[in-house]
């Protein structure tokens, strides 16, 4: 008898058991996962070239339960506010960050200090030392390459001589460096001269004039999209000038100005792609706690005149909700 | 069939072997219990299979109802922007010579009226010329207008309207640097100039974001169910992920899906089951397709799923409980019936027998309690009866006694006074009635062991008279035992026997001593003679009831004498006899120490009840 009170219990046991965990899974269905706070830092965020990027995170964000927050924010002066803003938002309550990296040069360790706070995507460019974080980008090198290749497909067999003026946007960022080593790699051999290369500098079409004053160049090239958007206000005011434009940039004017012939050859990274796998690979490390440090590649467009309505070429140039 | 027999048997053997016998609580128990467990389950997976039938069909109804709202609307707004097209040919166009006036006003009024849909009316020439558009814009430079695959389409099909796919307007110069995402209506017409015909394509730009919001709509819901739009060659024209897709980082069955009918498919795509709801749009033969993962369900029932297995859980539990309380309710009953029956098989005749329970169960203890009861008084009766028996036969042993001894003393006493020796008789007369006195004792059968020495005394008194002093008698009882119980006329018997085999034949120095003493719980009374004695064989027969015959007398003897006292006071007590041959016979009387009482000789008297 006393073993059969001992089985009625159990089972009695099991039942409540059973119905326990029934009962919660009930109360529990339905009930999205923690979402996450992300907070994406990049340099004047309300920018036009920002737009493709904008509508990757928000699809990243929406795929993967992350409450998304793009920091309103200005040109930055200097690695030291950045790290500020990314210090502010962990203190907000953001788990994660993505962050554009205004200076490579990491050599009070500020950047890599604030980033341990969580969990943290580079994007555009990494840090030095590379290969610690993970950073969503296009390959830089490649993209110079490929703005060099645009200039030689059209000046085939006319380089010698050429002289070219380079804009070659914050050499700071390594992203920077790896264009402009790209570019120049692809120009070797080929006859074309660099009379001037030009970091970023704050009196951008008046500074782009005296440089062109100085040694007139038949190319300007641009190595980010800012620096073609300057290098199209200059040849704007300089109306008869002869001078052409290659550069890398995803904006609306960059295109426009493509289209108008303005520019001759954009690169034009994915940057639709680039905000979504970001966002994909945060909510990974924030799932997870962490994931190893990895480059992920981003494509890129090289487009020009004829083929910048070509219906592959639409669907990565223009943002389709206007 | 004989063979299905075999198994059959060889199952039931297995079974028979290992099946148990349990008390009867357990076997309803275990039985509504399994009962009730498969009975909540299968009613558990009826109402969950019930539940996602109805759900499924549910969410074919809605998703079916959502396309065809969606589709409505879509049509809708294609259907305005033909009549846009329509009021702009047949209204404007066919009737103004262009020659003489513009299109422009009628254009801008137009589009005026319906911007919120449109990003422009165009009309041009045969040669990509622009005759006219609104709003009013700057074209755009060397643009091929004849290469545009919307005007391709208006001048190969001429008769037709043709929708396009989404695609950016290449037409006009906008200075903001925006670029719009359209779907183009393009169709011929025929213009008018100087009163000469000429073809042209008329193009109404619309909006593409209209078109998207529209979806949008339906699209509004968290589920993982979408509706997406196609074109009829399968080109996707609006797709909740349509950037993913473009990326490269979303795919969509599309080619396969355009091939579909109207109606509702079942597909596997990438490995996951999807149910897809295609309707075909009006006008365009667009396809809009409803895709909703068979997963989705699942998350679903998710919930439901847990409700049914917690609702079975817990009317199970109840159920298990509520067997449990029946199940006692109707055994406990039998239990305790059970238990009375038991301690009845343990010996206890005067069991508490259990009345109560289910009707059934108080009517078996009524009845089982009026069976221990009538087996009880059965077994009482016989108990009296051999109790009767018994003292029938203790009065016969007594009767034997009386008329034997009353022979020989009479016969003494007639001796006696036919001697003239009157005051022997007298005295032996004396002593006769003192012995009388004592051998009637009112009836009773156990008496004090002074009695049963005066008895004795008187007894011996009268043989001495009888023998002529030919035996010495002395008596030695000590006085603690002279108030303890004894049955009666159980010294007497034995000092005749001393008299008759031991002393009779010896001239003058027979002796006869009658001693007593207490040992512990038990009294000896010995009675010996110092006479012919006995073999050890023959003092072995003494007491055996096959060794009844006497020597001399009546009979009557140490059996006699020993069968009373075992009778009386149980098989342990008795005689004990020791001879030795030519030198005496000792007989020993083994009694209980039982102080006498009124009480104690009237328990003993009712002989019910043996020590």
């Amino acid at each position: 008898m006393k073993k059969n009170s001992i089985y009625f219990g159990i089972l009695v046991a099991v039942m409540l058991g059973v119905t326990a965990f029934a009962t919660y899974g009930m109360l529990n269905t339905g009930r999205e996962g923690e979402e996450y706070q992300v907070s994406v830092i990049v340099s004047n965020s309300s920018s036009d070239r920002w737009i493709a990027f904008r509508e990757g995170l928000k699809q990243g964000a929406a795929d993967n339960h992350i409450q998304l927050n793009i920091v309103s924010t200005v040109e930055f002066t200097g690695l030291s506010e950045e790290c500020q803003i990314i210090r502010r938002e962990f203190e907000n309550g953001a788990k994660g960050v993505i962050v554009e990296p205004c200076s490579s040069q990491d050599e009070e360790g500020l950047l890599s200090g604030e980033v341990s706070e969580g969990a943290v995507i580079f994007v555009g460019t990494d840090v030095m030392p590379e290969g610690l974080h993970t950073v969503v980008m296009p390959d830089h090198y490649e993209v110079g390459s490929a703005i060099a290749g645009e200039l030689l497909k059209d000046y085939e067999g006319r380089t010698e001589g050429l002289t070219v003026g380079i804009l070659c946007g914050n050499q700071e960022q390594l992203s920077m460096q790896k264009r402009l080593s790209g570019f120049l790699d692809a120009l070797e051999g080929t006859g074309i001269e660099v009379v001037w290369t030009a970091a970023e500098e704050g009196d951008g079409v008046r500074k782009l004039k005296s440089f062109q004053e100085e040694q007139p160049a038949e190319v300007l090239i641009t190595l980010e999209n800012d620096e073609t958007e300057l290098a199209v206000d200059y040849l704007l005011t300089e109306e008869n000038s002869s001078c052409v434009l290659y550069g890398e940039g995803c904006s609306e004017k960059a295109v426009y100005y493509l289209d108008k012939g303005l520019i001759q050859g954009l690169i034009v990274p994915n940057e639709f792609h680039m905000g979504y796998l970001s966002m994909e690979e945060i909510a990974k490390q924030l799932l997870y706690g962490t994931s190893p440090a990895q480059n992920r590649e981003i494509e890129f467009l090289t487009i020009n005149k004829e083929n910048l309505y070509d219906v592959e070429s639409q669907k990565i140039l223009f943002p389709i909700v206007q | 069939m004989g063979r299905i027999r075999e198994e059959w048997e060889k199952i039931i053997t297995y079974i028979n072997r290992y099946r148990k016998t349990y008390s009867i609580q357990v076997t309803i128990s275990i039985s509504f219990t399994v009962l009730s467990v498969c009975s909540m389950c299968f009613l558990g997976i009826m109402l969950y299979e019930q539940f996602v039938s109805r759900m499924e069909r549910t969410a074919v109804e809605s998703t079916g109802q959502l396309l065809g709202q969606t589709a409505i609307n879509l049509e809708d707004y294609l259907r305005n922007m033909r009549r846009i097209s329509d009021a702009m040919y047949y209204s404007v166009i066919k009737d103004k010579d262009l020659s003489v006036e513009g299109l422009d006003e009628e254009m801008n009024l137009l589009y005026e009226a319906n911007k919120d849909n449109l990003i422009s009316i165009a009309c041009y020439t045969n040669d990509g010329e622009l005759v006219a558009a609104a709003p009013v814009a700057t074209e755009k430079q060397d643009v091929d207008i004849v290469g545009q695959q919307w005007f391709i389409d208006a001048v190969e099909q001429m008769e037709n309207l043709h929708f396009s796919t989404p695609h950016v307007q290449n037409l006009f110069d906008d200075t903001s640097y925006r670029y719009y995402w359209v779907v183009s209506l393009s169709r011929a017409v025929e213009l008018t100039e100087s009163g000469n015909s000429a073809l042209g394509v008329l193009l109404v730009d619309m909006n593409y974001s209209s078109i998207e919001q529209l979806l949008a709509k339906a699209n509004t819901d968290n589920s993982r169910e979408y509706v997406y739009l196609m074109d009829s060659e399968g080109e996707i024209i609006y797709h909740p992920k349509q950037k993913l897709i473009y990326t490269g980082l979303y795919e969509e069955n599309n080619l396969e899906q355009v091939t579909h009918e109207d109606g509702s498919y079942e597909e596997e795509f990438q490995g996951e089951k999807r149910l897809i709801t295609v309707k075909t749009i009006s006008y365009t033969g667009w396809k809009l397709v409803s895709v909703v993962p068979m997963s989705s369900f699942d998350m679903g029932l998710e919930e439901m799923r847990y409700f049914v297995i917690m609702l079975v859980t817990v009317s199970l539990l109840a159920v298990m409980i509520l067997n449990q309380l029946v199940s006692a309710r109707i055994a406990k009953p039998l239990q305790k019936l059970n238990d009375s029956v038991k301690e009845w098989e343990e010996g206890n005749l005067n069991p508490a027998i259990y009345v109560g329970g289910s009707m059934e169960v108080e009517h078996l203890g009524r009845t089982l309690r009026s069976t221990v009861e009538q087996i009880r008084q059965l077994m009482q009766d016989i108990v009296v009866e051999q109790e009767e028996k018994r003292k029938s036969e203790l009065d016969a042993l007594q009767s034997q006694i009386n008329p034997h001894f009353l022979y020989n003393t009479l016969d003494s006493i007639v001796w006696m006074i036919e001697g003239g020796r009157c005051d022997d008789a007298v005295f032996m007369i004396t002593q006769l009635a003192s012995l009388f006195r004592i051998s009637l004792s009112r009836g009773k059968t156990v008496i004090s062991v002074e009695d049963e020495i005066r008895h004795a005394r008187n007894y011996m008194n009268i043989q001495k008279i009888r023998y002529k002093n030919l035996f010495r008698v002395t008596f030695d009882v000590d006085s603690e035992i002279l108030s303890c119980c004894t049955v009666k006329l159980v010294v007497q018997p034995l000092l005749e026997n001393a008299i008759y085999y031991g002393v009779e034949c010896m001239d003058g120095d027979g002796e006869i001593s009658v001693s007593g003493h207490r040992s512990g719980e038990d009294v000896y009374i010995e009675v010996r003679d110092n006479g012919l004695g006995m073999p050890e064989e023959e003092v072995a027969q003494l007491l055996k009831e096959n060794n009844r015959a006497p020597r001399h007398g009546s009979g009557v003897g140490l059996l006699n004498v020993h069968n009373r006292i075992k009778l009386r006071f149980g098989p342990q007590y008795g005689l004990e006899i020791e001879s030795v041959p030519d030198e005496g016979t000792t007989v020993r009387i083994h009694l209980p120490y039982i102080p006498f009482t009124p009480e104690t000789q009237e328990w003993l008297e009712s002989g019910k009840k043996q020590i």
